[in-house]
């Protein structure tokens, strides 16, 4: 089971060879969302091809390191047209720093799943700097406040920096409001920008999800050897029969079997795959990682690339814990569905 | 030949369960949808059970109950528990699921499980609010009986005050939801005419649940007998159960009495009519005027002596004899036709009717007129093939003076018609010619006696009489007549000769020719005169 366990080894060093699995692993964790990777791919390619990138556990880094976390906010889509490069990221970095005064010991992913995986080991290598084996979300969310380190640490103050050196920090705000500074500066940054947040000492730092540069190399190997993942729920492969949009981002996929024509599985999904169920049962639901590989092409397919006639294979893994070894605080309603309840999952 | 569907069902008049056939004719649930096999109408609801998509899955319910999912607009998103929800309904041998409807439309995935775990679905429109909704399934789930009697009580209210059979009957359509008419084996007498079934295809069961399957649709029938005619109150709405079914013959059953007094009042006043234009015909025939008291009933049934008129008479000069309803029939055609026909009566030796214009009519008037009467009559024809019929047509004459005139000459004007029958002849008086000269002889019943003893002994040979006459007819032609009768020229040669041995005449004397071509004219126009009928 590919969830938060404290005996996935820990991996020391990534190397340009390690790139194409990460990229796999981090679209995994993804989940359908998270923005298409092969933006960051190239990039991560040209750095690691000069460079190598220190991978560091918590207890590597001692209690009282301080790191931060960084990424990408903004448009995936605007991202693949404005590709991003090292500039921003270190610009984010040093400016966090200058504002702080602190100097930090390594940087952290602030999202596994989809592009920022990628971006936080780019980001790590243009700066020198280890990166934390762990992330912020253990997965890929849509939102800032979705990160399983909200509440424990605070955000601010948050720096954004674009591609020509422009940077804005926020500070002296909190939570929600956060999120709403950040929105509203993205257009000024061509809808997509540079990000660090959340700085605090490892030991401060307790709730980030542990072990997530390790998973993701590990589930991209898989990837690469098998061409699929071992599924923790059961297994299932079908053809997608129907599929709905709606115009408030929703959608509805339906699935036949492969092996049992009459079996029928859905899956509801907004940026990213949040409800699987076959024939009325429940087999996975947010914050579960939820995966479509196309079986024709074997890569990880995202919820915007869904199309009628597709043959997928669907993975369903658990979701991780946090380092404090509670769930991962997101559910349906964070996505606007009903929760299900305790009872719902067979 | 009952309805099997709805007598299987039929447990007990009385306790007959709810079914969600009797739940999805319920206004309620007007616009609602079923996505189910046609048999899930027949599935047994004993309770209602009310959701919310928070509570769905750990909601008790118990088997037979008609779950129903409660939304407002305020709620999260919640299609994703209707395949949840069903499941966990089907497992407890649920009924099934009502779900309000949603401009998305259901996903494959809904429809497939509902069908894959055989649970029906009920999607609602959301214009009765959910609690209201809920308290109306419930009450006619546990007290069905209720709905039904304040529907049986709004109906004997209905026949109170309502002033007609047809406002009645429509009042009962409304409280049935459904189509209600009253109709005999040949038409609908009272409610909407397209009623769309073959009339000849109704066939009563005789068991006390008369219900009965019409090119596939059930109808609920009870019967409105009276002296002399047959008519029946139906009921029909499309999938309705066998509650409903049961409450349709009770509410047709409620308004029997009044269907029976229609039509012994229908058939009265058509019989008081039919004596009137009777009376009034006499008297134009033989006086040539009408008495005061026969004006004033004639006026009654809406006849107007003033004016101009233009008399018709149909006979039938061959098959059998044209039922009263046909000829109501022909007039309501005729009527939609532009061509109102008054004061059709039926005589000895045919129906005599005339047309009434204002002013006089112009050729191009009386020529539309006959035309309208041919295309009216062929439908008569239609109805039996083998009819030959003959239409006389007067000339327009005025007042009541002129009417009997024209009445008289179109009867002789069909007379004359008739011995040349093929089908459909129509003779106006004004193209009579040389013939009228003819018409006195074949009135007489000299001429016809002296006819029937010339004939005498071929009249009992329709080959040998056939064979004269055509030859008589067709310019004592031998091979013109082998070609019409299709036989060949020494056949008729040979039918020609044993017919002069028989009737020991020769057929080379034109004056034999002569009285035997006019002996049978005659005999033909005795045919008319005689045709089902005494002669006058």
């Amino acid at each position: 089971m590919h969830s938060a366990r404290s005996d996935i080894s820990d991996c020391t060093v990534l190397t340009q060879a390690d790139v194409e699995a990460m990229r796999h692993g981090c679209a995994v964790l993804g989940s359908g969302g998270g923005g298409d990777v092969s933006a960051a791919q190239t990039l991560l390619m040209q750095t690691l091809s000069t460079t190598n990138v220190e991978v560091s556990s918590a207890k590597k880094l001692g209690p009282n390191a301080w790191v931060a976390l960084v990424g990408a906010v903004g448009s995936p889509t605007v991202m693949l047209e404005h590709l991003p490069g090292n500039h921003e990221f270190v610009t984010a970095v040093r400016t966090w720093e200058q504002h702080t005064g602190v100097t930090l010991s390594a940087v952290c992913a602030l999202e596994i799943g989809g592009v920022n995986g990628l971006l936080a080991v780019n980001a790590a290598a243009s700066l020198r700097l280890p990166i934390m084996d762990a992330d912020g979300m253990g997965r890929a969310f849509p939102r800032l406040d979705m990160a399983a380190i909200e509440g424990s640490v605070p955000a601010i103050p948050v720096v954004l920096a674009d591609s020509v050196g422009a940077t804005v920090v926020v500070d002296g705000v909190s939570g929600s409001g956060v999120s709403d500074i950040v929105r509203r500066v993205l257009p000024a940054f061509g809808s997509w920008a540079a990000i660090c947040l959340y700085g605090g000492t490892v030991q401060q730092m307790g709730r980030l999800v542990p072990g997530s540069i390790s998973r993701a190399l590990q589930l991209g190997r898989a990837m690469l050897s098998e061409g699929t993942l071992p599924s923790d729920r059961e297994a299932f492969t079908g053809t997608v029969v129907d599929l709905i949009r709606s115009t408030d981002g929703h959608g509805i996929l339906t699935l036949h079997g492969h092996d049992d024509p009459a079996q029928t599985v859905r899956i509801d999904f907004q940026e990213e795959f949040l409800l699987v169920a076959t024939d009325g049962r429940v087999i996975g639901q947010v914050p579960d990682i939820i995966c479509l590989v196309d079986l024709r092409t074997r890569q990880t397919v995202l919820t915007e690339d869904l199309h009628l006639g597709q043959r997928l294979s669907l993975v369903v893994l658990g979701a991780p814990l946090t380092g404090d070894g509670l769930p991962l605080p997101i559910g349906l309603d964070d996505y606007g569905l009903t929760p299900l309840g305790a009872t719902a999952r067979e | 030949m009952g309805s099997p569907r709805w007598e299987q069902l039929l447990v007990n008049d009385s306790f007959s369960p709810v079914r969600l056939a009797d739940i999805l004719v319920l206004p309620l649930l007007d616009g609602a949808q079923l996505i189910g096999p046609p048999e899930a109408r027949d599935r047994i609801v004993n309770d209602v059970v009310c959701v919310s998509p928070s509570l769905a899955l750990t909601s008790a319910i118990r088997p037979h109950s008609l779950v129903l999912l409660l939304v407002d607009d305020t709620q999260m998103r919640w299609s994703h528990m209707v395949e949840l929800l069903i499941r966990h309904a089907a497992s407890q041998g649920a009924a099934a699921l009502m779900i309000p409807s949603t401009e998305e439309g259901l996903p494959k995935s809904t429809t497939r499980v509902a069908e894959r775990l055989g649970l029906p679905l009920i999607r609602f429109q959301k214009t009765v609010p959910g609690f209201a909704a809920a308290l109306g399934l419930n009450a006619v789930v546990h007290a069905p009986e209720r709905r039904e009697t304040r529907v049986l009580l709004e109906i004997t209210d209905a026949i109170i005050r309502t002033d007609s059979l047809e406002d009645l009957l429509a009042e009962v359509a409304t409280q049935l939801g459904g189509r209600v008419l009253l109709a005999d084996s040949t038409r609908v007498r009272v409610g909407d005419a397209e009623v769309g079934f073959d009339y000849n295809k109704l066939i009563v069961h005789t068991r006390t649940g008369i219900v009965q399957d019409l090119d596939e649709q059930d109808w609920a029938l009870v019967p409105a007998f009276t002296a002399g005619e047959h008519a029946w109150l139906m009921a029909q709405r499309p999938l309705a159960g066998a509650r409903w079914a049961l409450l349709a013959q009770r509410a047709l059953s409620l308004v029997r009495g009044e269907a029976v007094a229609w039509l012994t009042n229908a058939r009265a006043q058509s019989e008081r009519a039919a004596r009137v234009r009777s009376l009034v015909l006499e008297e134009l025939s033989f006086s040539g005027t009408v008495s005061t008291e026969l004006v004033s009933a004639a006026t009654d049934l809406g006849w107007f002596f003033g004016g101009w008129h233009l008399g018709f008479h149909v006979g039938v000069v061959s098959g059998p004899a044209i039922e009263l309803w046909e000829l109501e029939g022909m007039a309501e055609r005729l009527s939609r036709n532009g061509v109102d026909v008054f004061g059709q009566v039926a005589r000895g030796d045919g129906w005599t009717f005339w047309v009434d214009y204002l002013t006089p009519p112009t050729p191009a008037t009386v020529r539309t007129s006959t035309a309208a009467v041919r295309e009216a009559v062929a439908e008569l024809r239609s109805n039996v093939a083998v009819r030959g019929l003959v239409i006389g047509v007067g000339s327009p004459q005025a007042n009541a003076d002129g009417l009997a005139q024209t009445l008289r000459e179109a009867r002789d004007a069909a007379k004359l018609g008739a011995t040349e029958v093929d089908g459909i002849a129509v003779r106006a008086v004004h193209d009579l010619g040389s013939s009228e000269l003819l018409l006195g002889w074949y009135g007489s019943r000299l001429f016809g006696d002296a006819a029937v003893q010339l004939l005498g002994p071929i009249l009992g040979n329709p080959d040998a009489k056939t064979t004269l006459e055509t030859y008589l007819e067709n310019g004592c032609s031998v091979a013109s007549t082998a070609r019409i009768l299709s036989l060949h020229r020494n056949t008729v040669r040979q039918r020609l000769d044993s017919i002069e041995q028989t009737l020991d005449v020769s057929l080379n004397s034109p004056d034999t020719r002569l009285a035997l071509q006019l002996a049978l004219r005659a005999n033909h126009s005795d045919a008319v005169t005689t045709q089902g009928h005494e002669r006058p």
